[in-house]
């Protein structure tokens, strides 16, 4: 197809408010970082980067920080369609009640919810200290300040982040689709995958990226239920900025961050159709 | 779709077993925030509302929730203006340029929230936005956008382009086409990103920390100093308070709900 | 989720008091005043600046920069109040969190706000060394009013703290805990905590595998990370001075190496059920900095510097923060109750290690990314 001028694409002047703040005030001051992490303009240096790819210690931590929030994802997901899927297909009553449930705990703060998992998952803590009660364990379980802690609290924050956008798509699914498959005597089970799956599945893969991305990000989360000994790639950036002053090495592993990421979004948006979940369409 | 016998009623069970394990921190904080000594710890005896009124009566609690709901507010107007604007762009425009920006837009949501504050920090500093009302709107503005855009662009994945076709071959502008075409067609998307915008400010404390000092004391910082300072209790106060909110609301909106005659089902 | 150093931690104790109303009851300087000591000290002391210059005067306000919290009305009472008193410059606490990152940020861009910065006493030295802040004045501030080597040429120690070996009185009714019997779980049973950053904790391991404490510096950083994996899930790391607290306070630790400043909170609210010795402490200096280009002007700031020095303002510190003063005469002076925990009392430091900022400015970056990764995983 031969290229359009720009002229001709009527809705260019939507992106422009939102792409010139993004990118004056947001990715202009992130690209002076970036510079920082090839060691600024005057004395370019890959130095970072090979710190990165020579140091075993930061490839344990990405290792990590990938399992876990991977791990997450997909329990926050599968979570998440659930609960969507009833939401979709409920009376009005249970409907509503059921979303009062996911956005009460949207609205709980991520220090609050980490010290209630405390509250409620250490040694002496209130799920332990019951199942000692029944006589069901002999011993507390390690239920906190370990990787399933944290695996615990990040779905919990999670999973009304998938919730949201896979109802969205649920509500607007046009459910005579799903009658006409039905009337054609395809079974309920067939319906589901052959014809509402592959619906929604733009949306579970949204869903899944929007987790995802999320979850990278997390720190305070892990490094409170974690108990010191699960280090995710944000707490070690936060390290490498606060704590030790080499934002070279804190930018470095953004930008590694950032490329993993683009590398995923890319790679999910070929096998599905979530390409157009980017707005292409 | 209508799934039949077993299936319906167990994911119906399912989905409230979530929801119980998704109450459950909200719900440990009530005792905690009722109990009666200084430290967060569930009551050992009597129940007492001292911390509420610790949050009620003193003028730093206050003030925070004030600024944190201005904040919030505005930074959530904003960043659904330009977002939803934006995701309609995307969803017009040719591939290569939606893929670019919207790759661009997605930038403040992926990057560790520690490196854009450590960004903006710099930034905000530089050009006399830090430590002021509108560098915080500003910043929460940003880490919203993202938000925001993938919502409404879930929401228009659903809308047949067609429409937007028909209404501009019918003569109309895009801006037009939007308004009267599109928007109605993606509230619960637009919704949805309103929420979202709204909780990643009311939330945000990374980059907060970083970009305002004294002039601005939003919510999550008091409740930072609170946590990792003192095991203030006053914290447990504050979540219960907005939750018992949010459930009004959501109550509200059940009434207003429930009186309108059901359209569908 | 961001760092928390001990200065974050300069909280709690301050508003806990005036809440529970001991602050306006104690007023120590009157006892102080009523021995007859603040005279005879001022004397001792010479030449505190206090007096108004022209110059300093025409500064509008002087920021003090701090970690938040308690710290905010704690150092403002403390040092900020008499110094406007004395000067008429009125003293604003700011508790955005000087980090070092920030101040290097803050000073580059050329748009500095803040005039003195609550830091750890080796980081004046890096900070210092990258061109960063003004020098001390040592012909406004009198270096000799603390303690040999803690008055460096870009900062002076303003308080100190200390990591202590905190413990269930129920365990040990008889004599303190070593740190021995820290690393000695099958004999005492229980989980163990330390700070997640390195700092204490790397000591501690140390002391506990047998180096005394004259002897910590230059540190094995990787037989301390040996010893400290050698506890496997009997020790989980605290990452803020309250969670520390927290800990001993639901019962899920029975002995940590934590601030002094929590460990005498945690014996007062429990009664005495939780408490701590000073033996084998690690004790260590802050250092205030003023960054290049304060708005106050620099002027002012070595002024407010000279006066943190002060004798009473210190003790009140204490008081309000339990920080201890870091002039030996205001640790010489205390009453009986606050000697007990002040770190920098005579008999607190005989027995304690002295961090050794020299090592910490050296190897502090890279340590703490070691330690770490030592204890994750």
């Amino acid at each position: 197809m031969a290229k359009r001028p720009l002229s001709g694409e009527p809705y260019v002047g939507f992106l422009l408010p939102a792409t010139l703040l993004v990118c004056g005030l947001f990715l202009i001051p992130i690209g002076q970082l970036v510079a920082l992490s090839f060691g600024g303009l005057e004395a370019p240096t890959l130095r970072w980067y090979e710190q990165v790819a020579a140091t075993d210690s930061i490839h344990r931590i990405l290792l990590t920080t990938f399992r876990i929030v991977g791990l997450t994802t997909v329990i926050a997901v599968v979570l998440g369609y659930a609960v969507a899927y009833a939401m979709a297909h409920m009376g009005e009553r249970q409907r509503l009640a059921l979303l009062l449930c996911v956005l009460v705990p949207f609205w709980l703060s991520v220090l609050v919810r980490a010290l209630a998992w405390l509250i409620l998952l250490r040694n002496n803590g209130i799920v332990n200290e019951a199942l000692l009660g029944s006589g069901l364990i002999a011993a507390p379980l390690p239920l906190v300040r370990n990787e399933l802690g944290v695996v615990i609290g990040m779905v919990h924050y999670l999973v009304p982040y998938a919730v949201f956008p896979i109802f969205a798509t649920m509500r607007g699914l046009d459910g005579r689709l799903m009658m006409a498959a039905r009337s054609v005597g395809a079974s309920p089970f067939r319906t589901f995958t052959d014809v509402y799956l592959p619906l929604t599945l733009p949306a579970l893969f949204g869903a899944g990226l929007l987790v995802f991305v999320f979850g990278l990000g997390f720190f305070v989360t892990p490094a409170i239920l974690g108990g010191g000994r699960v280090v995710m790639l944000s707490e070690y950036v936060s390290i490498s900025v606060l704590q030790t002053l080499r934002w070279g090495l804190a930018a470095a592993l953004s930008v590694v961050l950032l490329v993993a990421t683009l590398a995923l979004i890319a790679i999910v948006s070929r096998v599905t159709g979530v390409r157009r979940m980017l707005g292409a369409s | 779709m209508d799934l039949r016998g077993w299936a319906r009623p167990m994911i119906f069970a399912v989905a409230w077993v979530i929801a119980l394990f998704l109450l459950l921190p909200g719900l440990v904080t009530i005792p905690v925030a009722f109990n009666d000594s200084r430290f967060i710890a569930l009551p050992q005896g009597a129940w007492s509302p001292r911390h509420f009124e610790t949050l009620f009566t003193s003028a730093p609690w206050l003030s925070s929730i004030a600024d944190s709901l201005g904040v919030a507010l505005a930074s959530t107007v904003l960043a659904v203006c330009l977002g939803t604007a934006c995701a309609v762009g995307l969803w017009r425009v040719r591939p290569w340029l939606a893929g670019l920006v919207g790759a661009i837009m997605l930038a403040p949501m992926i990057f560790p929230p520690i490196v854009s504050a450590l960004a903006l920090y710099r930034a905000w500093v530089a050009i006399g936005l830090y430590d002021t009302w509108a560098g915080v709107v500003l910043a929460h503005t940003i880490l919203a956008i993202p938000y925001v855009i993938i919502a409404v662009t879930t929401s228009l994945s659903m809308l047949d382009g067609r429409l937007e076709q028909a209404a501009r071959s019918l003569g109309a502008t895009p801006l037009r086409t939007m308004v009267d075409v599109i928007l109605p067609n993606i509230r619960t998307g637009v919704a949805t990103a309103a929420v979202f915008a709204f909780v990643v400010s009311w939330d945000e404390i990374v980059v907060t920390m970083f970009v305002s000092s004294r002039a601005v004391y939003t919510l999550p910082r008091r409740m930072w100093d609170g946590i990792r300072e003192s095991v203030d209790p006053t914290v447990a106060a504050v979540a219960v308070v907005l939750m018992a909110l949010t459930a009004l609301g959501v109550l509200a909106a059940i009434v207003v709900t429930l009186r309108r005659p059901a359209r569908n089902t | 989720m961001t760092r928390s150093t001990f200065n974050d931690d300069l909280v709690e104790i301050a508003a806990d008091e005036l809440r529970a109303g001991r602050l306006a009851r104690r007023d120590f300087l009157k006892v102080l005043g009523a021995a007859g000591l603040l005279p005879a000290v001022g004397a001792g002391l010479g030449t505190l600046p206090f007096g108004s210059s022209p110059a300093a005067a025409k500064a509008a306000e002087l920021v003090l920069c701090n970690f938040g919290g308690d710290a905010v009305a704690g150092m403002g009472e403390a040092w900020g109040k008499p110094f406007t008193a004395d000067t008429g410059i009125p003293v604003r606490v700011d508790g955005g969190s000087p980090l070092a990152g920030k101040i290097k940020a803050m000073v580059e861009s050329g748009s500095v706000s803040w005039d003195v910065c609550d830091g750890d006493g080796f980081l004046c030295n890096q900070l210092g060394k990258q061109g960063l802040l003004e020098e001390v004045d040592y012909g406004v501030v009198d270096k000799s009013l603390v303690r040999d080597g803690w008055a460096w040429p870009h900062g002076i120690a303003n308080y100190t703290y200390s990591f202590v070996l905190a413990y269930r009185k129920d365990m040990f009714p008889d004599k303190p805990p070593t740190y021995a019997d820290f690393f000695d779980t099958a004999k005492y049973p229980g989980k163990r905590t330390m700070w997640k950053y390195q700092m204490g904790a790397m000591e501690a391991c140390l002391l506990g595998d047998g180096v005394k404490r004259d002897a910590l510096y230059p540190a094995d950083l990787d037989r301390a990370i040996a010893k400290a994996r050698s506890l496997g899930d009997d020790v989980i790391y605290w990452e803020s001075g309250a969670s520390s607290q927290q800990m001993f306070l639901d019962g899920e630790v029975v002995m940590g190496n934590i601030w002094n400043t929590r460990a005498s909170i945690l014996e007062r609210d429990t009664k005495g059920a939780v408490t701590w010795t000073w033996n084998d402490g690690v004790f260590c200096p802050s250092s205030f900095v003023i960054p290049k280009g304060n708005p106050a002007g620099s002027e002012a700031a070595q002024k407010f510097m000279a006066s943190m020095l002060d004798p009473a303002r210190q003790i009140k510190l204490l008081q309000l923060l339990g920080n201890g003063p870091s002039n030996p005469a205001a640790s010489a002076m205390l009453p009986p109750e606050l000697r007990r925990i002040d770190p920098g009392y005579a008999d607190n430091v005989a027995v304690q290690a002295i961090r050794s900022e020299e090592w910490y400015e050296m190897n502090y970056d890279a340590a703490v990314e070691r330690w770490i990764d030592g204890i994750s995983g």
